[in-house]
């Protein structure tokens, strides 16, 4: 059974996640400073993959980053490279796809940590990049984790603005999802059957670890600090 | 707050309201064809409009091989047409007598804007694939054009084993899909039928005889669920008629009959 | 050693509008919860940035908004400790304490860290996490944690707010014993008058965001001027008086000082029973008794409708519940307010 659709899925998927952690954090941080109505925006904009099809995503990313298009012209008659067809196409895709979940769960973990604590630290002397890294983040930690399992969870499974962008190329593109859709249409039920139970493993692994994370949030002594907020 | 209720309350109806158009007279005739009949299809639906107006067409454009799977799983559907013998063959939920060869198709070669791979013929595409240095866009097997894409590798005795290992194949799961790959420049070059290329303006660089895939013939037929025979027989026959086939030829389709 | 605060700040409703000048160890700032104190403190420390105004600590400016001067927090050496501690829930005591010595050489900081922690006597605690610890312990490496950065100012808000009242007076005494040491300026923010007069030797009262006077405590323990001053004295019963002379409390006054003053306080001693030649006299019924502090009070109301007043008796004078009986006031004993 050629495994390459396993590894090249859990490639995408982790790069994908890497970078909606990096970037997710960050503009989560900032945007929960930011003033009401830039707050309110900002969310509006992230959330907005969520809530489109991914068919949408992939027709949108299709017309930014195609080779007849702007972007993709632009980046092709620069370095010579299409956006579009290789593996890591399947990326852009895949981090704009699971974008919201980080950034939500991060929003979310950044508003409910207490302020009076960073500005304590703050009358301490400490620094403002000392507090994020030592103190806003190992305290966040738990909501951003299970944040990051759930967005690579989400990246493994993500068929449509995949398959529009990176199309099915066995051996270069296939990720699990689109090796099964076209498994299913060329009539190789056995083949896809034995995809569908890996990708059912993998998905009850991670969800089974975000279960973890966050049982150890709630049935550890719940943090002081949390109960008088 | 009470002004914004009612507003929603009349958008709601009025939605409602145009649901409801149908009125009950108008007979519904489902067809299912192949993807590469939508513009063509869609067309002749308009003229059949006026000369039957109590006939509602219903189309359901996609490849064969999901058209009949449907079907088997029981879609309502009046008739079908198929892009390739294969799936009618075999197939018993059609009406046997009812089958007949409505148009011809070829299968051409077709190139992006600028053909910045510079394939010029089908020969052109078999040795770049050999030295593994393009994307070629095809359907899956399960559709049509796939189908006769494989004849064609076939006549030029390409290992398929080693196509889909060199990665220069990128599947479709239906002629459309390819034909906006090769449009959008996604793909070097694709295989896609002569009426795809025609509709979508691509290029064709050439086209296949019928030595490399055989005739591309669309057989049709009623599906023997059918809730009205004789309106499905009188669309058949208007499909054979002149003015259907003069349509037809303007797509690029050659009508058989 | 001083510090000069004159700031304004917009707060939804109110506009806070307070200035001062410390010129001892220990400054309370008085008022009721919502008054503003806890802002003007986070306004001093720089957690929060005033409308306009300026800040000086010792001489040195924190804050002036015509110079476009605000210092950050970490540039203006306060030690801060905000009503709930926030200990950094990720480190232990010792890293709690140790994390702020940024400004000592790295063979000092453990040093000052072990000092601290021995004379905060939390070497039993030193590893554990601020959850594992008791409100007491949280209090002494709070405490601990901004003292050991030597800072030139220590401000507190509402430090025993978060403690079982047993526990109070201990940690009174403890905290007392723990900033003698302490030579910099100490601004103490307290809604409870208890805790003003045990720890400070001046008080800012602060009502409605206005702060309306500073002084040193004796003063407005002999002449209050206000109901929030008069809160500061302990004085018992304190109601509104309109412009006819009616008190909450059921009687009325006809004395000339009325008009420029909208609230009276009595003490509870100062409500005689059955005593002819006062100067208001009027009839109230006993609603209940009371004992507070090894006081014992009688409840008095004039009818349901008036606010209790509460009048001091001794053990062994005896009165029913539910029987009326005749007080009097003297004009000279009643406190006029604002």
């Amino acid at each position: 059974m050629d495994l390459y659709p396993l590894f090249n899925s859990i490639r995408i998927s982790l790069i994908s996640t890497l970078i909606a952690f990096a970037v997710g954090v960050f503009s989560a941080y900032y945007i929960s400073k930011a003033h009401r109505i830039l707050k309110v925006s900002f969310d509006v904009i992230f959330t907005l993959p969520l809530v489109l099809p991914p068919t949408v995503i992939g027709f949108l990313l299709i017309k930014i980053l195609g080779p007849n298009n702007f972007v993709g012209e632009l980046f092709f008659n620069i370095f010579g490279i299409k956006l579009t067809m290789n593996w890591w196409s399947a990326i852009f895709a895949t981090t704009v796809v699971i974008f919201p979940l980080m950034y939500r769960t991060a929003r979310g973990a950044f508003q409910s940590f207490d302020t009076i604590i960073s500005d304590t630290a703050k009358t301490l002397g400490l620094s403002n990049t000392y507090i994020f890294w030592k103190i806003t983040m190992p305290v966040c930690k738990q909501g951003i984790i299970a944040g990051a399992v759930l967005s690579f969870a989400r990246a493994l499974g993500e068929y449509g603005a995949t398959s529009m962008i990176a199309g099915y190329t066995p051996g270069k593109t296939a990720t699990i999802s689109t090796t099964v859709y076209q498994l299913w249409r060329t009539g190789n039920d056995e083949l896809a059957v034995k995809w569908i139970v890996i990708n059912i493993i993998i998905s009850a692994v991670v969800l089974l670890i975000i279960n973890l994370i966050e049982s150890r949030y709630y049935n550890n002594k719940e943090p002081f600090y949390v109960r008088l907020r | 707050m009470k002004r914004l209720f009612s507003m929603i309350i009349l958008a709601v109806l009025i939605c409602l309201s145009g649901c409801s158009k149908t009125s009950e007279s108008k007979t519904e005739l489902i067809v299912f064809a192949a993807s590469s009949m939508t513009e063509s299809l869609t067309d002749i639906a308009q003229r059949y409009a006026k000369v039957n107006p109590n006939v509602k067409l219903t189309f359901n454009f996609d490849s064969s091989g999901t058209l009949k799977t449907q079907i088997e799983e029981g879609a309502s559907c009046d008739i079908f047409i198929s892009a390739s013998q294969k799936p009618m063959n075999e197939f018993e939920y059609i009406i046997e007598e009812s089958r007949f060869d409505l148009l011809e198709n070829k299968i051409t070669l077709v190139v992006p804007k600028d053909n910045p791979k510079n394939i010029n013929s089908f020969e052109d595409m078999v040795s770049h694939l050999n030295s593994g240095d393009i994307l070629l866009a095809i359907g899956n097997s399960d559709v049509p054009v796939g189908e006769y894409t494989l004849e064609i590798f076939d006549y030029y005795n390409l290992d398929m084993n080693q196509l889909d290992n060199s990665g220069c194949l990128t599947y479709g799961s239906n002629a459309k899909e390819v034909t906006t790959q090769v449009s959008e420049n996604l793909v070097d070059c694709g295989i896609v039928y002569q009426t795809d290329a025609a509709t979508a303006k691509l290029t064709v660089v050439d086209t296949a005889n019928k030595q490399m895939c055989g005739d591309v013939i669309y057989p049709a037929a009623i599906i023997n669920t059918t809730s009205d025979i004789d309106v499905a027989v009188s669309f058949l026959d208007y499909l054979k008629g002149d003015e259907a086939s003069q349509i037809f030829k303007n797509y690029g389709f050659t009508p058989v009959s | 050693m001083s510090v000069y605060v004159d700031i304004t700040k917009k707060l939804g409703d109110f506009t806070l509008k307070v200035k001062f000048k410390t010129n001892r160890l220990a400054t309370a700032l008085f008022g009721l919860s919502g008054s503003g104190k806890s802002v003007t403190l986070k306004c001093i420390a720089g957690i929060i940035k005033p409308d306009s105004g300026k800040i000086e600590l010792n001489g040195k400016t924190l804050f002036d908004s015509e110079k476009n001067v605000n210092l950050p927090p970490q540039k203006r050496n306060i030690g801060y400790l905000p009503q709930n501690y926030a200990l950094f829930p990720n480190m232990s005591v010792k890293n709690n304490i140790y994390c702020g010595l940024t400004k000592y050489k790295p063979s000092q900081r453990k040093a000052i860290c072990d000092e601290y922690i021995e004379r905060f006597n939390l070497n039993f605690v030193a590893d554990l996490y601020p959850h594992q610890l008791s409100g007491g312990q949280q209090q002494r490496v709070a405490l601990a944690r901004a003292l050991a950065t030597k800072p030139k100012l220590l401000l507190l808000d509402e430090p025993f707010s978060a403690l079982d009242a047993q526990l109070k007076l201990q940690l009174e005494l403890d905290m007392i014993d723990l900033l003698k040491e302490f030579d910099g300026d100490i601004i103490f923010v307290s809604h409870n008058k208890d805790e003003v007069h045990s720890l400070c030797e001046s008080v800012c009262v602060i009502e409605n965001g206005v702060c309306s006077v500073v002084c040193d405590i004796e003063n407005i323990l002999t002449n209050p001027a206000t109901a929030t001053q008069a809160l500061l004295t302990g004085i018992e019963n304190i109601c509104e008086i309109n412009n006819t002379g009616m008190t909450e409390f059921g009687f009325t006054l006809s004395d000339l000082k009325l008009g420029e003053y909208n609230h009276i306080a009595i003490k509870a001693k100062d409500i005689k029973f059955n005593c002819k030649n006062s100067d208001v006299t009027f009839v109230a019924q006993i609603d209940n008794t009371i004992k507070v502090s090894s006081n014992n009070y009688l409840v008095l109301i004039v009818n349901k409708n008036t606010k209790p007043l509460l009048m001091s008796f001794t053990q062994k004078e005896n009165f029913a519940n539910n029987s009326k009986i005749t007080v009097g006031i003297n004009y000279t004993d009643i406190y006029y307010l604002k």
